[in-house]
């Protein structure tokens, strides 16, 4: 995966920002990035633009063998849903869903057989230790279960990359290391991608590598 | 996405917004009622009239003429095998010919009377008895004498029925014919024939241009007649020269129409006043398209109340639509969830405007019958609230599309919506 000089303005004329600018930035298979940073350094939208939900002002981002800054709105949700496995820092589960078809929807959207969506969410339940709580809405859960549920979500669909963005931001210091532990189980075991936000340093020191930006600039890394 | 999870997640959606369904679907019940309701009242109203024209006989006859003759030939006569031929064809069930003949002198009982002839088979068709019956008019040599005739016989109508008389033509008998008819001036030749009744050619049944009334003989009789005025015999005359015309009468005044094409193809000249129920029901038509449009008024109310409803479970969910996008949810699915959502509301108050537009129609059923059979008691029991299969498809299908036209925009909006703003929606 990679960015080529990518850069992501908001706004127009005098009241253009750079969110980024001109970043490069190369992801190779198997590696677990941390990036760090201020508040408004670009982290976020760095991250977005990977996992494209945001498409950058200039630049490319290749990513699945291909440029997927120039994708339409239905590519890159099929593009979401196949190669990428979003976290995020407020969870965003569905409220009015239950776990287990919290963790199916990325394969409802997908088109996945019933049967099939019950069997993989099912094996993510009891990896993740859930299997209690699978009947629960999101809402009866604590602030680690929820994460988890998101992990869970996140890694239905076999993504090619997982794009955490400050996912213990919400967690408390046993759960964060709970979480942490399960991304590096990831990382090491399956050779999962990781691309994570952080700016906890602790955080930033399980992942193999750390790439400090400031001012939407990669500075280090 | 498969349908039936689209068809799950709108069915979920509208159960967990049951109050906020219940009335939007409501508003559309209304409407579909409002509409479904005039309409069917709209039939009921064009039924009632187009059958009680199509009783009418000016809407179940053909007159028929002979075929024009074609480039100097002798036309196209109708004879007694065309007339089978009529006969023949589906829906005819009757047929009248009619003849002109020369003026005759009847005489009955030593006096006589002269007028111009005329000649019908059925001969009591189309005419008022004031004396005789129905079955004496069947005979081949039967006259119907016009009630201004009787006195110059003395006695009445009735003791002139059954009587022998005698019916004569040629030089002599009478000067001309105002009708400018067949006139024949050769030896006078006498008929035998017997009065089978009178019938009135007084007040409103009397001759409309002042002419003198015709002596009605059956066409049989006539054409004896018209053959010797032609010097040749009966048979040969109606094969040469033909009836003057028949009417035909059919069974069903909406087969009218096909009766006298099928008769034109043959190569006379056929009229007929189908297209008077045509127009009736052309009229009706353009009345129903008028109840339909003001009833479609509450509707459009409702497909409006749809599009405000929808407007706020857009706003609502901008944030489930933002998580649903950003887990690959494609925009098409998006648009199928809410536009699956409208169309099962516009199912749901389709189905009860029909219900209530039923309700109402049997209400209605009743009251009218019973209004107007307290005015006229021998009127026969008519729905004017009449509902058809096609008129229910119709009222579904009309609820679901106005849903969905209701619904297109702020579909359009949750499509539209970026998965990023989405998701920072608080």
């Amino acid at each position: 995966m990679a960015l080529e000089n990518v850069s992501r303005h908001y706004g127009r004329g005098d009241f253009e920002v750079a969110a980024v600018e001109a970043v490069n930035l190369e992801v190779g298979e198997g590696e677990f990035v941390a990036i760090m940073g201020p508040s408004g350094s670009g982290k976020s939208t760095l991250l977005n633009l990977v996992g494209a939900l945001d498409r950058p002002t200039s630049g490319r981002v290749l990513a699945a063998g291909r440029d997927i800054s120039a994708l339409g709105a239905k590519d890159a949700a099929r593009y979401r849903r196949r190669e990428v496995g979003f976290i995020f820092q407020s969870f965003n589960l569905l409220p009015r869903f239950n776990v287990l078809e919290n963790i199916a929807m990325p394969l409802v959207f997908e088109g996945t057989a019933p049967a099939e969506r019950r069997r993989r969410a099912e094996a993510l339940v009891e990896r993740f230790g859930l299997t209690e709580r699978a009947r629960h809405k999101p809402a009866t859960l604590s602030g680690g279960e929820k994460q988890r549920v998101a992990i869970a979500r996140a890694l239905v669909n076999e993504p090619r990359v997982l794009l955490a963005d400050e996912p213990t931001g919400n967690l408390d210091s046993r759960n964060a290391e709970l979480v942490i532990e399960t991304l590096v189980n990831l990382n090491h075991l399956q050779g999962q991608t990781i691309l994570l936000i952080t700016h906890e340093t602790e955080v930033a020191e399980a992942a193999g590598r750390t790439v400090r930006m400031r001012d939407g600039s990669i500075v280090e890394g | 996405m498969r349908f039936l999870d689209i068809l799950g997640l709108a069915r979920d959606n509208l159960a967990r917004t049951k109050l906020r369904t219940a009335l939007t679907a409501t508003g559309i019940a209304i409407g579909t009622a409002a509409v479904i309701t005039l309409l069917a009242f709209g039939n009921g109203i064009q039924a009632l009239a187009v059958g009680q024209a199509a009783t009418f006989s000016a809407v179940t006859s053909v007159v028929v003429g002979p075929g024009k003759a074609g480039g100097g030939g002798a036309g196209h006569p109708i004879t007694p095998a065309s007339v089978d031929q009529f006969r023949g064809l589906a829906h005819v069930n009757h047929t009248v010919v009619t003849l002109s003949t020369p003026p005759v002198k009847i005489t009955v009982d030593g006096a006589s009377a002269v007028a111009p002839g005329a000649a019908r088979t059925p001969i009591g068709d189309s005419a008022t008895l004031v004396a005789g019956s129905g079955a004496g008019t069947a005979d081949t040599d039967g006259l119907l004498v016009p009630q201004s005739m009787v006195s110059k016989f003395g006695g009445s109508a009735g003791s002139l029925v059954g009587k022998p008389a005698t019916l004569t033509i040629g030089a002599g008998v009478c000067c001309n014919d105002p009708r400018g008819g067949i006139v024949y001036a050769g030896p006078q030749r006498t008929f035998p024939a017997h009065v089978a009744g009178v019938y009135d050619d007084t007040g409103a049944n009397a001759p409309r241009d002042g002419s003198v009334s015709n002596l009605v003989m059956a066409a049989p009789l006539g054409a004896q007649l018209d053959g010797t005025a032609s010097s040749t015999t009966a048979d040969a005359y109606l094969n040469d020269v033909g009836y003057e015309s028949v009417v035909v009468q059919t069974d069903d005044a909406r087969a009218t129409a096909a009766v006298a094409s099928s008769i034109k193809s043959l190569g006379f000249q056929a009229a007929s006043r189908a297209d008077l129920l045509a127009r009736i029901d052309l009229f009706f038509n353009i009345i129903r398209a008028g109840l339909g449009m003001i009833g479609g008024i509450a509707l459009v109310v409702a497909a409006i109340g749809i599009a405000n409803t929808l407007v706020m479970t857009v706003l609502e969910r901008t944030r489930e639509i933002g998580i649903m996008k950003a887990l690959g949810a494609e925009p098409g699915a998006v648009r199928m969830i809410f536009l699956v959502e409208t169309a099962l509301v516009g199912l749901i108050g389709g189905l009860l405007g029909l219900a209530l537009s039923a309700l109402a129609g049997v209400v209605g059923n009743v009251v009218f019958i019973r209004i107007v059979q307290s005015q006229n008691p021998d009127f026969p029991f008519t729905n004017v609230f009449v509902m058809t299969p096609v008129l229910v498809a119709f009222g579904v299908a009309l609820a679901i599309v106005v849903s969905l036209l209701g619904g297109a925009l702020p579909s359009r909006r949750a499509v539209r919506l970026q998965p990023l703003d989405a998701l920072r929606y608080e």
